[in-house]
């Protein structure tokens, strides 16, 4: 098994939980590591709070260097943004602890909670440019500065804006930018 | 151990087992009535509730312990402005193992000069600012933050104004990112 996280103290402490049940650990602080310890470890449990980088290019970036089974984790994963690309095998939530990881690598991912399918559900209409508008929207550039990263015009980043505002129910661009966050995106190169 | 991350809990409890401390898991603060400890291992990443007020609840709860905040949130530096833990742990750089045994050993941890700078830039939010920050970090509009704090929105404005200058931020979205990251939520939420 492949542990990853950029919170070194939680890797140490998932490591010693993980081998306590019996398993070998490996760990790893980013994806790009992997490429470069090759293991035949069949399962990776990836931590999608703690890092600098989007959590669906995380996943991505999992999926390239390595094919087994992926266990992601996180209060991330609890607004659903992460399913565009690379799903990962299971997703496991932060409210529930060692049983459900072990449960999950023993491939008894535990159920989807229905606020998850809902978030999941809408991230599903979620439209890969609105998504770089969101990637942009999490670390607060206006909307001129982001026309100009993603080559459109400002009033095309208004519309994308609006109609993401319509879909999460939210009220002002600061709620979605919070969203954004929350929810693990952020810019190419972050 | 007080965090509302259960794997990280049950994580950070197998280390700190293995090195031979007895643990007791607290999600929330409510749990904290009448417990006593040596030393509290705070988690600031994954709170639902205010950082700030959270570590003030664990000073009051458990009188005489040594607290030991951790987490991304520690660099930003806003949580410790109301109560200075004994040990701040900076998970980009001290977030290992050692780190934490060092901390329970009551060894005095280095802060980043990030940190050190971070704090100053802190010291000088006053109160009011910092209630505007609150709000500000679920996305709260000037209009609706006046209502919330019986105040005008001019006075609102001037306070956001104001604390861009200070942190050197462009716009009301980088602030309130900014204050979601550092920890900061209303007080009377749910």
């Amino acid at each position: 098994m492949i542990l990853v996280s950029e919170h070194e103290l939680f890797r140490a402490g998932l490591a010693q939980m993980m081998r306590n049940a019996g398993y070998n650990v490996v760990m790893a602080s980013t994806p790009g590591q992997l490429k470069r310890s090759p293991s035949d470890a069949d399962t990776i449990v990836l931590d999608v709070d703690h890092t600098n980088g989007d959590v669906t290019s995380l996943l991505k970036q999992t999926e390239q260097v390595h094919d087994g089974y992926v266990i992601a984790f996180g209060s991330a994963l609890r607004l659903g943004a992460a399913i565009d690309g690379a799903p990962a095998s299971a997703e496991i939530e932060p409210r529930s602890g060692e049983r459900a990881l072990l449960a999950a690598v023993a491939h008894r991912p535990p159920a989807q909670s229905s606020e998850l399918k809902k978030m999941h559900a809408l991230w599903a209409q979620v439209t890969p440019r609105q998504r770089d508008v969101l990637r942009w929207l999490s670390i607060g550039l206006d909307n001129t500065t982001i026309g100009r990263r993603l080559r459109i015009g400002e009033r095309a980043v208004k519309a994308h804006v609006t109609s993401l505002l319509t879909l999460f129910s939210l009220s002002n661009r600061t709620e979605l930018a919070l969203l954004a966050q929350h929810a693990g995106l952020r810019p190419p190169g972050a | 151990m007080l965090c509302e991350h259960e794997l990280l809990r049950d994580a950070l409890a197998s280390m700190v087992k293995r090195a031979g401390f007895h643990t007791v898991d607290i999600a929330t603060t409510q749990q904290l009535r009448g417990k006593r400890a040596e030393s509290a291992l705070i988690d600031l990443d994954h709170a639902t509730v205010d950082v700030t007020s959270l570590l003030c609840q664990v000073g009051e709860h458990l009188d005489g312990a040594y607290v030991i905040a951790l987490g991304t949130a520690v660099r930003l530096g806003a949580a410790t402005v109301d109560s200075t833990p004994g040990a701040e742990l900076e998970t980009q750089r001290n977030g290992g193992e050692r780190a934490v045994l060092d901390a329970l050993a009551h060894r005095p941890v280095t802060r980043s000069p990030e940190l050190r700078r971070n704090h100053r830039l802190w010291a000088q939010v006053t109160r009011r600012q910092r209630d505007t920050l609150r709000w500000l970090a679920v996305g709260l509009d000037n209009a609706a933050i006046a209502s919330r704090m019986q105040v005008g929105e001019r006075a609102v404005k001037a306070h956001v104004s104001a604390l861009l200058a200070l942190f050197g931020l462009h716009n009301r979205t980088e602030l309130a990112l900014y204050a979601s990251q550092a920890g900061l939520l209303p007080l009377d939420a749910p």
